[in-house]
């Protein structure tokens, strides 16, 4: 697998959540808003990328009998210095994200990697396997966050948790659109709040799995049906070869 | 014998450097750590009062308190040692998560500010209490606190509802003379 492979993997084809619906705690939990989607993805990438180089450095100096504990001790290490950091530098974000942040060191994610890929390969090919499928958990957040977010509030807001700007920003809302006809609306009053609670969590993966499988599933049936296709198409060719062989055949017989 | 003794090894070189670690970075970011928290509770506790941030304040230490729902009680003073008013902090579930109300109301009877100082319910929702409605509450006569009924009743204003209510009982029945 070229590096490039290697790295855009986690993305689409071998995502953590819509492919091996790994991680679920925190795509269920933290996803009610965009912001918290994209803080929770950005500690999982530094806590993956960064177990994943230090168990692919020390793999061969840990005994079989406790692969697992020490690998568990090494990821809890990382999860404890983000939470750490999160805390000193990013309060509001620890406080948004609450329990689950110090719960990343149970996320079957990051222990999966390093026992499917870190205990494997060479430290730059875990690295880059850690950063891909980081970012692509992160990406899968992002996604269950802005659906659920905008279906509850009509809206997306950036910079209340995110240490990034003084005040926060609304990035988008309807209310924008709505209000060039007629002031004084709050689409916020009218959004689907089920979205925001975790009943919303569960419905939101699931709508966002169903058209993932969805669109899958028209790509296998156009497959298949190129593959029909290209199959008729041979046939027909072979045939047209066997029918002018047999017309030549044929023609020398008379002759 | 020996396979035992370097199982025993590699996790104690694992744990202790684990544990430089997390002592490491504890040390580098313990002084952040605490200030926030101060920063935190001093803001909130000015804002309830709409103190300046130049100015001077004290609060005492905490008072558990089991009544009336509240969780505790703090006396906030000025830079003179005057009480300027008594906090109540309570924290109340709701179907969102928890909501931390804190509610100030001057030595008076008059109630200054009420601030939600910590939450898990929809950010969006909150936002919305706290620029639109919370406001409300401020410089009411704690005897005759009128409460905003068309707020849309989301159960984040229903909390603080709760706590302003209860802080103004609390106040009326042992501060109120």
């Amino acid at each position: 697998m070229t590096k490039k492979a290697n790295f855009l993997k986690g993305f689409l084809k071998e995502n953590p959540i819509f492919v091996f619906l790994l991680g679920m705690c925190p795509a269920l939990a933290v996803t009610s808003t965009f912001e918290t989607s994209l803080g929770m993805g950005l500690l999982v990438v530094f806590v993956l990328t960064m177990s994943n180089i230090v168990i692919a450095s020390v793999k061969q100096w840990i005994p079989n009998d406790v692969r697992t504990p020490a690998y568990i001790v090494i990821i809890a290490t990382f999860v404890t210095v983000v939470k750490m950091l999160t805390e000193a530098y990013a309060v509001d974000l620890f406080n948004a994200l609450g329990v689950f942040l110090p719960l990343i060191v149970v996320n079957c994610l990051i222990l999966g990697r390093a026992e499917a890929f870190a205990s494997k390969n060479n430290v730059v090919d875990s690295a880059i396997d850690g950063l891909g499928m980081g970012l692509g958990f992160t990406f899968a957040l992002v996604v269950i966050g802005i659906f659920r977010e905008f279906l509850a509030t009509g809206g997306i807001m950036f910079g209340v948790y995110l240490p990034v700007t003084e005040n926060p920003i609304t990035l988008f809302s309807l209310d924008m659109i709505i209000n060039l006809f007629d002031s004084g609306f709050h689409i916020t009053e009218y959004g689907l709040k089920v979205f925001s609670l975790p009943p919303g969590a569960f419905i939101a993966l699931g709508i966002i799995l169903a058209i993932l499988q969805f669109k899958k599933s028209q790509k296998d049936k156009k497959a298949a049906v190129a593959k029909m296709e290209m199959i008729a198409e041979k046939k027909k060719i072979a045939l047209e070869k066997k029918k002018l062989a047999a017309q030549s055949l044929a023609k020398a017989g008379v002759k | 014998m020996w396979d035992k003794l370097k199982i025993a090894l590699v996790l104690v070189v694992i744990g202790a450097l684990s544990g430089i670690i997390i002592y490491g970075v504890n040390y580098w970011t313990e002084e952040e750590i605490d200030k926030n928290r101060i920063a935190t509770e001093q803001g909130l506790y000015r804002d309830l009062f709409n103190i300046d941030e130049t100015e001077i304040t004290e609060s005492s230490i905490p008072v558990l308190l089991d009544a009336n729902g509240l969780d505790e009680e703090l006396i906030m003073y000025d830079g003179e040692g005057t009480v300027l008013g008594y906090i109540y902090k309570a924290t109340l579930k709701n179907n969102y998560g928890e909501v931390t109300v804190l509610v100030g109301i001057t030595t008076d009877g008059v109630l200054s500010n009420a601030v939600i100082s910590r939450t898990t319910n929809t950010i969006n929702f909150v936002q919305r209490i706290k620029s639109k409605y919370i406001g409300n509450f401020s410089n009411q006569d704690v005897t005759d606190i009128q409460i905003d009924s068309k707020t849309g009743a989301t159960y984040t204003y229903t909390a603080v509802v709760d706590v302003v209510t209860s802080a103004s009982e609390y106040y009326l029945e042992s501060r109120g003379e």
